[in-house]
């Protein structure tokens, strides 16, 4: 039982992982907290679901969950944030008010029903383990996300582009001394953000579904983790992904009538101890 | 005592007072309904300047107060638990306090977009508490039927709403004009400078942060007794979402600002229902249009618009 329970968290923790580290890169990089990371999510389950219902192919709705977001992303990096260049307040507002743009769009375009899918026809079905069943897709969203952390640690470490990125996060005046348009480059890491966002809402469909005010408790959990992990850090957000995804696992296990109140509860501590996350970049 | 009256700003009041006194005698029942729900969601964004207009400090969690009132509303006057009106008021005020004092301690610990996030998981968590406590609060269906203050209704209503809009509409002026309020705006522009002239900032900031609960709180017990019900959305971000559109349309730091602010946001709701169910949307283009372009907000652009007719163009 505690085996199930670990792999829930762990999986749960996984998707929470590739909202969140989106998030966190925006943030390290352009400081601007994207209050609509959450309905990038929502939109890429939207978008997902339906070429995965016009195609058939779950894959092509992940990659097209992925993409839509990605442009969605760039066309605001570009449109929208050049306009409001180095004023956090106004970005952060600016994103806070697609948060209604998004939710009603999606609910113009699709309804408000709930949506699921089922995982493709390899995956389906569930693994013995000791004793219980464990969804076989739920593994490979683990293993996926992981494969992508991986990747995404790799690309930041030992990458130039990375490096780049890394020092813009520290300090954005003196690269561009350098000579790098970081410009391109906060458009670009704003489109992975936003694509690893619509990745994950496509990937989750057969896990949580889709329904009205998915955005906002997805945006909630994101903030949480980033907030407990550290804005701006990768790793943080790794960390804080699977802690809380273990926190969420074990406290709807143990604690059903808590609910949300162990990760919050968690989250308060934390921040009594340690104001920036355990990892974060000073605000 | 200082609640800024020079000349030109009392005859504005009393040209205020005696507008908002007469002319509901004339309205429709359904145009009075509309200028108490300004009147009480003013209060509600006034609350919400002090810390946004003010200090500059964002929090995305001021509905906790504003649900925390209207629970306080419903629970108390559900079966009629609580007679007394006053005691009714007085208990919410009690509870917002005691929140606020709670709370504060926690979420000052935090700045910036923190803030704004632990401001943010508050409310959650209260909407979170709202619907498992079944027993006491309802659950997801919330409490309804509800009765008024003291049966009032109509006209006699309204006057109610309005005598406490005055009463919070001169605290708040008062604290905000005085020595208080100007140490919150140097706080707002400098802290370290506010520091090094030996302020306590801690102890402005928990203020604050207390008196913009309180009279949330208020605010959420006029609208429960408004309303008339209570839910557990009454703690949503969408609260506090319309709180940051008028004080941001109407303009920060200025009670004038919150008012227009809840005037125009009601009113457009009221004209943009009529035509589309899409007012989420609509909302969000202003949100997004307000802060590219007009991020004063209209108190902002009519004072630069003064500033630039009466100083010429010399």
């Amino acid at each position: 039982m505690f085996l199930i329970q670990l792999l829930n968290g762990l999986s749960y923790g996984v998707l929470l992982f590739l909202l969140a580290a989106g998030l966190s890169l925006i943030f390290g990089l352009m400081n601007i907290v994207n209050m609509a990371h959450g309905s990038y999510f929502f939109v890429g389950a939207y978008v997902g679901y339906a070429v995965a219902k016009l195609s058939g192919s779950f894959l092509l709705a992940v990659l097209a969950g992925a993409m839509a977001v990605a442009v969605v992303g760039i066309l605001m990096d570009r449109f929208l944030f050049r306009f409001l260049y180095k004023q956090e307040l106004e970005q952060l507002l600016l994103t806070f008010g697609f948060i209604y743009i998004f939710a009603d769009l999606c609910k113009w375009i699709w309804g408000g029903s709930v949506y699921g899918l089922d995982p493709p026809q390899i995956f389906t079905g569930a693994v013995k383990i000791m004793g219980s069943y464990f969804p076989i897709y739920r593994l490979v969203v683990t293993g996926t996300g992981m494969v992508i952390a991986a990747g995404l640690w790799f690309f930041q470490e030992k990458t130039r582009l990375g490096a780049i990125i890394r020092a813009g996060t520290d300090d954005e005046e003196m690269v561009r001394g350098l000579g790098i348009n970081i410009a391109t480059i906060t458009t670009l890491v704003f489109a992975i953000g936003a694509a690893l966002a619509g990745l994950s809402g496509a990937i989750g469909i057969p896990m949580i579904g889709i329904y009205p005010g998915l955005d906002l408790e997805v945006l909630i959990l994101a903030l949480i983790v980033v907030v407990v992990g550290g804005l701006g850090s990768l790793a943080g957000a790794f960390w804080g992904s699977l802690f809380i995804g273990m926190v969420d696992s074990f406290g709807k296990a143990y604690f059903p009538d808590l609910a949300m109140f162990t990760i919050f509860g968690a989250m308060a501590l934390i921040l009594l101890f340690k104001p920036s996350g355990l990892m974060g970049k000073r605000v | 005592m200082g609640i800024a009256l020079d000349k030109k700003s009392l005859m504005a009041a009393i040209a205020g007072v005696l507008i908002l006194t007469l002319v509901p005698l004339g309205l429709s029942r359904y145009a009075l309904n509309l200028l108490i729900q300004i009147l009480i969601y003013s209060i509600f964004a006034m609350s919400f300047d002090l810390l946004l207009g003010y200090l500059g400090m964002l929090s995305f969690g001021h509905a906790a107060f504003w649900g925390l009132g209207v629970y306080m509303y419903g629970i108390l006057k559900s079966g009629d638990l609580v007679g007394s009106f006053w005691l009714v008021l007085a208990l919410a005020v009690l509870g917002g306090f005691i929140m606020a004092l709670f709370v504060g301690v926690l979420v000052l610990r935090t700045t910036g977009v923190y803030f704004a996030f632990v401001n943010f998981a508050i409310a959650q968590m209260l909407m979170s508490a709202s619907i498992k406590w079944r027993s006491l609060t309802g659950g997801e269906d919330g409490i309804s039927g509800l009765p008024r203050p003291w049966e009032l209704e109509g006209l006699h209503f309204y006057y109610f709403i309005f005598l406490f809009f005055c009463v919070c509409f001169l605290l708040i002026r008062w604290i905000t004009t005085s020595r208080y309020g100007k140490t919150l705006i140097g706080i707002r522009e400098n802290p370290l400078r506010m520091q090094a002239l030996g302020y306590n900032i801690w102890i402005y900031k928990y203020s604050c942060f207390v008196f913009a609960g309180v009279f949330g709180t208020v605010a959420g017990l006029l609208f429960g007794s408004y309303n008339r019900f209570a839910s557990p959305e009454d703690f949503s971000l969408s609260v506090t979402g319309l709180a940051l559109l008028m004080v941001l349309i109407g303009g920060k730091a200025s009670q004038m600002g919150s008012i227009l602010g809840a005037m125009i946001i009601i009113l457009l709701y009221q004209l943009v229902s009529a035509y589309t169910e899409h007012w989420l949307l609509v909302v969000g283009v202003i949100f997004v249009l307000v802060v590219i372009f007009a991020r004063e907000g209209v108190t902002g652009y009519a004072v630069k618009t003064w500033k630039r007719i009466s100083h010429g163009s010399t």
